[in-house]
């Protein structure tokens, strides 16, 4: 790692609260991938018969199981338990519900609050809270770091190519993009919406027409200051192409506003997919959102805890982005320093920071 | 005779654990100059900035050390007795006039602020006084100038009205750091004299920061010689540059670039001619009509003979950066540029590519010119990848090696980054980087303007070593005379795009015919 990259390192671990927020942030998204082994209604695994079964990798049939079905087995029927219990044994995960089973054991009414069954309690169609939480935490975090991901790709892209060229280039790219902007997004949405059916990736694209824009104007600011640098301009007079050009020498100078803005951006594509869930033109049905959950919040007020649930969950992921954020920023900033880092730099680098007299 | 009004005893400056002064002390009295010389990172800003605790507190300390102002202690003292003392008693000019003027203000209402601030002038009254000041630093058209903006101004005229600032509440010492540096050297000797003769009318002190001894030797009345943060030596003008004791300040008279150009045969063959030569910039704008065209180069005619230095010289604004970047064909031109025979102006793009290879350029900057994230392989053999794909690994490692045992520095240090090297370490990094591809050409883009004077000398005779060996021509772009004269064989003077006067360099310099030439040597060689 070259020095400055260990310097930034050092920073973005010298701001404790966004270090921490990172590694908590991290610890939570991985959980949530392996959330099968922790809100399912499938055992882990079990044993029938002598032989084990991992029903949450390999779908087993009802018949398999003695059941008459061909269809995969419920592993909540009694009978299948019936089953699986007296010719072997299982092991459940914490909460024995997944994000769309409902609860039929439970008594009404709906929703249910808080209990030993269901720790955050349920919502209005007796689906257990937690659950729906968890799973729409990954979701959210995936769409989001996607969506992230393809409008930087965009954004970085038709930036560079504005700036670098300039000119007429630059003029039709900016008149493009302040119309594009122009669009009222929500209307495309619904527009669409009724025409296709909307799944992840279905939002993922049309999103991604949208949010790409976030990035340009800064990538585009950088690569207009950075194309007249004397080592710009050495490299030109070496005859490097203009392609190497962009990718080795100017783009990495934008790559600390690309980076900074990174959080910030993925923060805004999660708060968007929850709008769209709450508005109801998000994802299908059965897909786990808390913008649906959300809406099952306002519809049930006498029922708080799908609203709590759904608001710390959210509050928690978006601040702890923010802090990431903030501590990617400074590990960027030039001209913070490490505190108690000692300070090397000659005298001239004074002028910035005088006062007038 | 009583104390000198500002008195300095032992000064020591630290930021964090640098130690940037250690232990200078001077004095300096009303209607007196003094003068404190170095090189970049000598300390002498930081000592100039601490009279005035003007530093950046607290990531700067002082850890000993005492600075009296008229009898008063400034270490230590509150924000309520600096301000008494700052900008009415001791008042401070800085280097850069583009960026110590509020760009939102008018002259009149930045002249002002001070005025209303300390003496309590009423509108009409600050106003007089204003334009009085203004006339006072032979601000033309004083009158006019007064409702005008920052950017309306040149650079001469917004480092008078720094000066007419700093003069407002007549103070009893002015600081001027390197108040001509950024100036063209006309304007420099014009602003040096309205300094001295403001002084003697004033009668105040001056402290005057530069690292150019003929600034300093024509200005001062005592010297002191500053490096690392100590001062090695101090006194008289006079004595101090006829039998300088301490072995750096002998160093740094002797740094002066001088000696003569490498020799060269005037029958060379012809390397590169332009005929009728122009670099034209599109301002104005509009989708449709005739477009507003600046002329940066008009109608330049010019041949360079194999292993010739062409300097051209002006100063900012005259076009000459223009002229070089334009023959490179890195800025669009009209007119005939050949090469060696080859009409490099109508070269496609992928033949110019190829082209490159004979031409090169060397910048100014050795900070800029430099990509901060490579390594100095990496910028050295960028070019090798281009123009030599053929090349193995080892090969371009030793071709790498080669130049950078050519340009003085350690072959062993190529996989630094240029932040571990100094400015005149950068400067050879890049003449390596020219180099590497053995052009016949070189474009020498003010190579030794942004570095220490002792470096300068270094850099200059290592292009002359270079020259001598490899037979190769340079156009010698610098607005400093003296480099030009150490250097240059055939002399190309510009003002506006135009060329004012063009000969063999010694007839330029010997016997110059236009009276802007004759004005330009004035300024550099006589102070």
């Amino acid at each position: 790692m070259s020095p400055l990259n260990q310097r930034r390192l050092a920073m973005f671990k010298a701001n404790r609260r966004g270090y921490y927020s990172f590694w908590i942030f991290f610890g939570l998204f991985v959980l949530s991938l392996f959330g099968e082994f922790i809100a399912n209604d499938k055992p882990i695994v079990f044993s029938y018969h002598n032989d084990l079964y991992f029903p949450v990798m390999v779908s087993y049939t009802d018949r398999e199981l003695g059941g008459v079905l061909d269809t995969e087995a419920d592993y909540r029927d009694p009978f299948i338990r019936e089953q699986i219990e007296s010719n072997g044994w299982s092991i459940w995960p914490p909460v024995p519900f997944a994000h769309d089973t409902i609860d039929w054991d439970l008594e009404p009414p709906y929703p249910a609050p808080p209990s030993s069954r269901h720790w955050l309690g349920t919502d209005g169609l007796s689906t257990d809270t937690f659950a729906i939480v968890l799973y729409a935490f990954r979701l959210s975090v995936l769409f989001g770091l996607s969506l992230t991901l393809i409008s930087s790709v965009i954004g970085v892209t038709v930036g560079a190519l504005q700036g670098y060229f300039g000119g007429l280039t630059d003029l039709i790219g900016q008149r493009f993009v302040e119309i594009w902007a122009g669009l009222p997004i929500l209307f495309v949405l619904i527009i669409l919406a009724s025409v296709v059916e909307p799944n992840f990736f279905w939002l993922l694209a049309i999103l991604s027409l949208f949010s790409w824009m976030a990035l340009v104007g800064v990538v585009r600011a950088e690569f207009l200051r950075a194309r007249n640098f004397e080592f710009v301009r050495a490299a030109r007079a070496l005859g490097v192409s203009d392609l190497t050009i962009m990718r080795r020498h100017v783009l990495p100078n934008a790559m600390v506003a690309t980076l900074t803005y990174l959080p910030f951006i993925l923060n805004g594509s999660i708060t968007t997919l929850t709008a769209l869930d709450f508005l109801g033109f998000g994802l299908p049905m059965e897909s786990p959102s808390f913008g649906r959950l959300l809406s099952q919040a306002k519809a049930n007020l006498h029922a708080p805890w799908i609203g709590i649930s759904v608001f710390i969950t959210l509050a928690t992921m978006l601040t702890l982005l923010i802090f990431v954020g903030e501590a990617v920023r400074d590990a960027f900033d030039p001209r913070r320093r490490l505190k108690g880092a000692l300070d090397n730099e000659p005298s001239t680098d004074l002028m910035e920071s005088r006062p007038g007299v | 005779m009583s104390d000198p009004f500002v008195q300095v005893r032992d000064l020591h400056v630290r930021f964090g654990s640098n130690h940037a002064v250690r232990g200078v002390s001077f004095d300096v009295a009303e209607g007196e100059t003094v003068a404190i010389v170095g090189e970049s990172g000598s300390g002498k800003s930081v000592t100039a900035l601490s009279i005035l605790q003007l530093l950046p507190y607290p990531m700067a300390s002082h850890p000993r050390g005492s600075v009296l102002v008229g009898g008063q202690e400034m270490i230590g003292a509150n924000e309520a007795q600096l301000r008494s003392v700052r900008g009415s008693q001791v008042s401070m000019i800085f280097q850069e006039p583009m960026i110590s003027l509020n760009p939102l203000h008018t002259v009149s209402k930045q002249i002002r602020e001070t005025l209303v601030t300390h003496k309590g002038l009423t509108r009409s009254e600050a106003r007089e006084r204003t334009l009085e000041l203004l006339e006072m630093v032979q601000l033309d058209d004083a009158e006019r100038r007064l409702s005008a903006y920052p950017h309306e101004l040149s650079g001469g005229q917004r480092q008078r009205v720094m000066i007419a600032m700093a003069l407002a509440n007549e103070p009893r010492l002015l600081i001027a750091d390197e108040p001509t540096t950024a100036l063209d050297v006309t304007i420099q000797a014009r602003i040096l004299t309205l300094l001295k003769k403001l002084q003697e009318e004033l009668g105040m002190g001056l402290l005057l920061i530069s690292h150019d001894l003929s600034i300093v030797r024509s200005m001062a009345d005592r010297v002191c010689v500053m490096t690392e943060g100590e001062i090695v030596e101090a006194g008289s003008t006079e004595k101090i540059f006829s039998q300088p004791q301490h072995s750096y300040t002998r160093h740094l008279l002797a740094a002066e670039p001088k000696g003569d150009p490498v020799r060269w045969n005037p029958n060379a063959k012809p390397l590169l001619s332009l005929r009728d030569f122009n670099v034209n910039y599109k301002i104005g704008k509009g989708w449709f009509g005739t477009r507003e065209v600046f002329r940066a180069v008009k109608n330049l005619n010019l041949d360079i003979g194999e292993g010739q230095t062409v300097g051209v010289v002006g100063e900012s604004g005259s076009g000459k950066t223009t002229l070089g970047l334009g023959l490179l064909r890195l800025l669009q031109a009209e007119g005939s540029i050949t090469f060696e025979g080859k009409a490099v102006h109508k070269l496609s793009s992928k033949a110019l590519t190829a082209q490159r290879k004979h031409m090169q350029v060397v910048f100014q900057d050795p900070f800029g010119s430099l990509s901060p994230r490579l390594s100095v392989r990496q910028i050295i053999e960028e070019g090798l990848r281009v123009h030599e794909p053929g090349m193995d690994v080892q090969a371009r490692e030793a071709r790498v090696a080669e130049v950078l045992s050519e340009v003085n520095l350690e072959p062993d240090q190529m996989d630094r980054y240029p932040h571990e090297f100094s400015g005149g370490q950068r400067q050879r990094i890049s003449i390596a980087r020219a180099l590497a591809l053995r052009p016949k050409f070189i474009v020498l883009d003010e190579p030794t303007s942004a570095l220490d004077m002792s470096v300068q000398a270094q850099i200059v005779d290592l292009l002359r070593e270079l020259q001598h060996r490899h037979k190769l021509a340079y156009l010698f772009i610098s607005h400093d005379l003296k480099v030009v004269r150490a250097v240059a064989h055939y002399l190309v003077v510009m003002k506006d795009g135009v060329v004012v006067e063009q000969g063999p360099a010694e007839q330029v310099f010997e016997n110059p015919q236009t009276d802007y030439t004759k004005e330009l040597m004035t300024a550099a060689f006589v102070r």
